[in-house]
């Protein structure tokens, strides 16, 4: 019975290293071949957010990776990290940031990890250039974050400023 | 005799004033006009290369511009890299010309950033027009003789936004 378990167990954590690896694989090779934009900015006007510590008068310094759907070969996925200094969050939709609030998936590593209930909504209020091409250096955008750090109700506004990955010439 | 202990007095309250000012210092830079944020730095020229600088460096940035409330006349950044953090000073604002400023850093240990000194200049899109009511602020600049290294030149974008 034991041995049996054990090795039932065995066998998952073989699937499990196997799907791991090529998924380690994948996500390497894939990660090259997207375009994504790395730089920071802050996280500011938190409302709502008290029971977490945040205040509306503070700005968190914050890094931050952007993949926007709109470039090809992003499979049509925007995807967004904000990397803080206590945690990280992570929120992607099938279709490109909006200029109205859309409702994200959302992942966060904070003390523990997991998937954000309820998800958070996003919306930008500007960037700079309006439209991402292929050919786009760098990204100024400014936008409204609502659930943000997995608490419900909190509302931030995020400013963030980015360069492209890989690089142009 | 009067006018003597006058002076030591003065003297007294100074020392003191400045102990105290020294002991508050993290409840009177909650009073200074600040902004908080992050962005990249980019474009290291290949000479930076001898030091290990190149690609692009996620940041983040705090900026305490000159003569916004409780500033006083120095303009600071100060920019916190994966590797180590710097700090650099002026009389004043930062130019938009390429001119010498002050620079220390605190990698392994702490250091004054001398031989050669870095030179900085912002670049159009920088906020240069601040008032105490600003929220929001744009650096983009070029700074020379990057962490010590002569002729490593690198691109900086931060977006900060105000903190208290």
């Amino acid at each position: 019975m034991f041995r049996f378990r054990l090795n039932e167990r065995l066998g998952r954590l073989g699937r499990l290293t196997a799907i791991a690896a090529v998924m380690g694989a994948m996500g390497a090779s894939a990660a090259s071949a997207q375009i994504h934009f790395r730089g920071g900015g802050f996280v500011a006007n938190f409302s709502g957010c008290e029971e977490y510590g945040w205040f509306n008068n503070q700005s968190h310094m914050i890094r931050a990776r952007y993949r926007p759907a709109e470039l090809e070969g992003n499979n049509n996925e925007a995807s967004l990290s904000l990397f803080l200094h206590t945690g990280t969050e992570n929120y992607r939709r099938q279709g490109p940031l909006d200029f109205t609030f859309q409702s994200f998936q959302s992942n966060f590593i904070w003390t523990g990890s997991g998937r954000t209930t309820p998800r958070p909504r996003i919306r930008v209020f500007s960037q700079s250039p309006e439209v991402i091409t292929e050919e786009t250096r760098e990204v100024q955008m400014r936008m409204r974050i609502r659930n943000f750090g997995t608490l419900a109700g909190c509302q931030v506004d995020v400013g963030i400023v980015m360069t492209r990955f890989p690089r142009l010439n | 005799m009067i006018q003597r202990f006058r002076r030591h007095f003065v003297g007294g309250v100074l020392t003191a004033t400045c102990l105290v000012a020294g002991l508050t210092g993290a409840s009177s830079a909650e009073a200074m006009t600040q902004f908080r944020g992050g962005g990249f730095l980019s474009e290291f020229s290949s000479e930076c290369a001898a030091d290990g600088w190149g690609g692009i460096h996620m940041v983040t940035a705090r900026y305490r511009p000159s003569g916004l409330a409780m500033n006083g006349d120095r303009t600071r950044l100060s920019v916190f890299t994966e590797w180590g953090a710097f700090n650099f000073n002026t009389e004043g604002r930062f130019s938009n010309t390429m001119r010498p400023v002050d620079a220390f850093a605190i990698f392994s240990s702490p250091w004054m950033l001398e031989n050669p000194r870095t030179r900085l200049r912002l670049l159009p899109g920088s906020s240069t027009r601040l008032s105490n009511a600003t929220t929001l602020v744009t650096l983009i600049g070029e700074m020379e003789n990057f962490g010590e290294v002569e002729n490593c030149s690198v691109r900086f974008r931060f977006y900060m936004s105000r903190h208290n």
